[in-house]
This record gives C-alpha cells, structure tokens and sequence, in this order.
C-alpha cells in the first residue's frame, strides 16, 4: 500500500484516502483531526435517529439526545411533525434542558432567566427594559433548529443540513428490517422509553462499536462463554464459519447480520407454542395476512437480524441501540428496549428478560464486546503498522433482488460498506 | 422490639461481602435459596419487571450460569479479572413477611482491573433473606445503583 505521509500531502483536508476497499488506516479511530471532521461532514449533515414518536405522545412530551455531540431537545409542540431543538441558550449558550425525558410547556434557562416556549421561541428576555429594541428583537432569539426533520416508522430523524437527500432515500433497502422490527407488535407499534434504558460507555472510538453490531466474524470468539453455554450448540451455530447465515451491505452504508437462515423455521415451530403466542400469531395475521405475518415471525422482529443504519444507529434483537460520539478515544451508548404494543405482558418480559442476558453493561455478551474495542484502541496507538484489513469475504459477495451485496454471515461486507459510506461523506 | 439478631445478620452481610471480595463465586452462590433473585433495576423507583428492563434480572439458573461464565475463563470483561472492595453500612434489619428478615444497607463496590481505572459503585443494597437448617438464605438481593444515568463501562463483577 501507498506510503501514508505521501497520500497525506495529497489529500490536506480530505480523509477518504484513508479507507480503501480492502482496509481501514489507524487514524480513522485515532486522529482527533478525523474526529472533529465527522462531527461536521458526517453528524453535521446525514440524517441521524434522535428519538421515537412513541416518547413523544402528548404535546409538551420532551426527549434530549446528541446529534454528534451537539445537544438537542425534541419536542412534540402539537404539529405535525416533532421539532429538534438545539439544546443551547441563545444568551451565553448554557444547556436549558437537563433532563433526559419529561414533559414541559417552557424551557427555562437558570443561567439569567430566558424562558423558551417548547416550539423554541423565546418569550422575552429577562430584565427587558435594559434591552433596546433596535438591537434586540425577541424573534432572533429563538433556539436553534435542526432545518429538517422527518421519521419513518416512528423513528425520528434529523438533519443539519438544509438540503440533501431525503429520509427516504437515506434509509433505502434499511426500511425492510424496519419495518420487520415494527410489524411483530400485535399494533405495529412499538414502545420506546417505557422499558427503560442501557447504558455503557467505553474508552475507544464511535466507529468501533458501529461496525462490531454487523460484525458477525467474533461472536464465537468473544461471546463463546455466553453462546456455548449449555445450549446444545445451535447458538454457537449462527456465527460458525460454515453457518448458514448471511450479512448484506444494504448500500448507503446499511448493514446487515441475518441469522434467518438459521433461525427462521425455529421462530416458526415454536413462535405460536411460546405463552400468549396463539393470540399474537392470530392478531398479526389479521393485521398483515397469513403470508406476511410468517415472514414476521420467521424474523420474530429483530430476533433475526442486526441493522446498522449509517452512522450511528441499530436495531437488534429487541432493542434500539444509538451510539453517542463523545471524544475520539471514548463513546456512550443508549440502548433502548422496544415494548411490543399490545402484546401480552408475558411476551414483553420474556423479551425484557432474553435482552438483560446478553447486553448492557451486566449482561452476559455486550461487556466483552467493550473489551474489545478498549483492548482496540490501546493496540491501535502502534504506528508502524498503520492499516486494518477488511478482507474477509472479499470475492464471495453475490447481488441481491434489491441492489444490496449478500455474503457469508461472518464476512466483513458490512464493515466494507461503513467505510465506503464514510469515506463518500469524508471526502466532500 | 426487634426479633431479628442484629449482629449475627451483619455478621452475614459481611461474610457475603467478604466471599466476594476474595472472588469465592461458587460460595456466594450458595448462600442463594433456589427460588431466589438477584436484582440490579434500572430505575430506582417502582421498577416493575414486566414492563422495565433490568441491568440484571437472575433468578437461581441464571445466577449459575452467570458464575459459570464468570469462572469459565473466556469472559474477556474480566480478563483480567476485577478486584474489588466493598463496604456495607448503616445496616438496618426488620421483620419481614412470612418470617423473612429484610435487611437495607449502603453498598459501596470499589473495583479496579489492571488498565483501567479504579471505580467506585455506590448503591442502596436490600436483602430477604430466610433461615434454612440454622442457616441464612438469600431470597433476593436488590442493588439499586445511586447513578443509574451513568455510562458504566464494566459492571460484569458482582454487586
Ligand atoms: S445563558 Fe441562558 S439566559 Fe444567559
Ligand atoms: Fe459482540
């Protein structure tokens, strides 16, 4: 490969030079100058998850997140559609939202008083008289607000840029396992924020946890104590080297980890015998027809798969899993365990429980994935050896119905085609 | 007055501290009832299993299994294994339902690996515990975490 200072006088404020097809340079995890260029051209432009409507069901309900590592407050003010507010006083930029979840007509800020209506304006300034009106105006002062905003499937989503493509067109081919994920609900509605949250961080970059919940190569590595744990093998199946099981590089960036193949006929034998499982499997078929609902049921929602929706966020087994960016060397990560609507409350703890065993912070796999990605990043302060191969699987790809890239589920498509959306989003 | 023997409790909430502390799991273990649960909600007021989710949810085959993992020399997150240090205080013990003993306790969990800093876990700690054959028996012990809000980076050791 190409010397790495010579591409680098080549490419002053460009970083795609450093992902190719076949490899991922250090700096992409290490750089801070790397760091500070996602924020802006990936976080600061694409369109990224930042809460679901089901939090969001009365006007005055609020939710804060980060976009990057900008603070927002979404709001339901009534409209149609939420708004993303940035949570930063227009004043001296002090935070006005400290919570994570709430309901408020107004955001107060304590620093001097600004109060902000939960559509951003600002009532008036505190103290007014001391303000003149030619230099003052109220309507200037509103928060910032993300220019657009849409959601699909009760996902919502924001974008900084004032144009670009649509939702739509951002998610692509991963609307299918969306929806997938949504039409196990009894409703097709899922709940969000009732159950509860995860949390964990890590002292590594953003990037290592987004391309390890489509990496289907390590489960039977770092996960062996928990898969190989007294149940006869099969789950150490799903990710063996001669599994059956597929990944996809849905395009956009888009992945996928499908464990279909594997588990799909056993999500059907035993779907309708499991409690309360009848009822369901008769609720999904008059909601979707007998032919759709098997499909359902043979994904048993995210049970069958893991999505990475380019950058930062997954659905996998029943949770919402979105990654926060916090300094080029440490991350956080909310995970959000879905509630099936209208599901019977057995079926939702039996999820609830299946959850708890592997992920967060306790659980019996996700920590070791944690591990990794610490024991990662100290590894990737060597610098004589620059470059992480992605070569697995490389010439054993096949095109699917939908424009997407199938292969092995323990190939490194997935991770191929982050980095190809990344390196696009670097460049420009 | 309080039926319940204040001292030899606290002698029991130390002893189990103590099997912790020095990474005796299987003892731990079996300090358990067999209908049992060891409980680290994720929120601190009314957590309802049905509809919330927990850091950990173990009932007694869980609670093996996790032990077993633990001790099974591939759970990376404690490799290196954690070591750790726990105080338990302001012990307070009452009568429970069914001839139970509830007993509520601080909780604070020093814990370090080599490579990573060393962090301290406070919680509010509560036990039902029963006596069987002239023994304690934990029914359930309940860690609720004062920072639940935090990223914890590693919570794979025992509360
Ligand atoms: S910073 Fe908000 S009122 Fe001054
Ligand atoms: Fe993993």
């Amino acid at each position: 490969m190409v010397g790495h200072d010579e591409l680098h006088a080549a490419h002053a404020h460009r970083f795609d030079h450093l992902v190719t097809d076949r490899a991922v340079h250090r700096e992409v995890y290490v750089d801070p100058a790397v760091f500070d260029a996602e924020l802006k051209r990936i976080f600061g432009r694409v369109w990224v998850y930042v809460a679901h409507e089901s939090q969001l069901r009365q006007p005055g309900d609020f939710v804060t997140s980060w976009i990057g590592r900008q603070p927002v407050i979404v709001t339901h003010g009534g409209q149609q559609q939420p708004r993303v507010l940035m949570n930063r006083c227009t004043h001296r930029a002090a935070t006005v939202c400290q919570e994570r979840s709430g309901h408020a007509t107004h955001f107060r800020c304590a620093y001097h008083g600004w109060n902000f209506r939960n559509d951003g304006t600002l009532v008036s300034p505190t103290f007014g008289s001391g303000y003149d009106l030619e230099d003052f105006r109220v309507e200037d002062f509103s928060l910032g607000q993300a220019p657009r905003v849409d959601s699909y499937r009760g996902f919502v989503f924001a974008s900084l840029a004032q144009s670009g493509p649509t939702l739509a067109e951002h998610l692509g081919n991963a609307r299918t396992y969306i929806d997938l994920f949504c039409d196990l609900s009894p409703t097709g509605e899922i709940e969000v924020g009732e159950a509860g949250t995860n949390r964990y961080g890590y002292p590594g970059n953003w990037k290592l946890q987004a391309e390890n919940g489509v990496d289907g190569y390590h489960p039977n590595f770092v996960h062996q104590a928990f898969l190989d744990n007294g149940r006869g093998g099969l789950a150490m199946q799903l990710f063996h080297g001669e599994s059956v099981g597929r990944a996809a590089d849905l395009g956009r960036g888009h992945a996928l980890l499908d464990s279909r193949p594997t588990l799909g006929e056993i999500h059907e034998r035993s779907f309708r015998s499991t409690p309360g499982g009848q009822a369901h499997y008769e609720q999904l078929v008059d909601r979707l027809g007998a032919e759709r609902a098997a499909e359902v049921i043979r994904t048993n929602g995210g049970q069958g798969f893991n999505l990475l929706v380019f950058p930062n966020l997954q659905l996998i087994q029943i949770q919402i899993r979105v990654i926060h960016p916090r300094r080029v060397d440490l991350t956080e990560v909310d995970l959000y365990p879905t509630l099936l609507a209208g599901a019977a409350e057995q079926t939702n703890a039996a999820r609830l429980r299946s959850h708890e065993g592997f992920y967060g912070p306790a659980g019996g796999g996700a920590p070791g994935d944690l591990e990794m990605f610490r024991r990662v990043q100290e590894g990737l302060a060597v610098e004589s050896v620059e470059w992480l191969p992605l070569l697995r699987g490389l010439r054993r790809t096949e095109l699917g119905p939908n424009g997407e890239l199938i292969g092995h589920v323990t190939d490194e498509h997935p991770q191929r085609a982050f980095y190809r959306r990344w390196a696009e989003e670097m460049a420009a | 007055m309080n039926p319940v023997d204040r001292s030899a409790i606290e002698s029991f909430v130390y002893y189990e501290a103590a099997l912790l502390d020095a990474g005796a799991l299987k003892d731990w273990l079996e300090l358990f009832a067999q209908d049992c649960l060891y409980w680290i909600p994720s929120r601190a007021h009314a957590p309802d299993p049905v509809r919330h989710v927990s850091i950990v949810y173990d009932d007694k085959p869980k609670l093996s299994a996790r032990v077993a993992r633990l001790l099974s020399g591939k759970e990376y997150a404690q490799e290196p294994p954690s070591v750790t240090c726990r105080q338990v205080t302001n012990v307070v013990t009452r009568a429970g339902a069914d001839g139970e003993i509830e007993v509520n306790a601080v909780l604070v969990v020093y814990e370090t690996r080599p490579n990573t800093a060393i962090q301290a876990v406070p919680a509010h700690a509560r036990w039902r515990l029963t006596v069987q054959d002239g023994s304690f028996r934990i029914c359930e012990k309940r860690v609720v975490l004062t920072d639940l809000d935090r990223y914890y980076e590693n919570l794979t050791f025992l509360l």
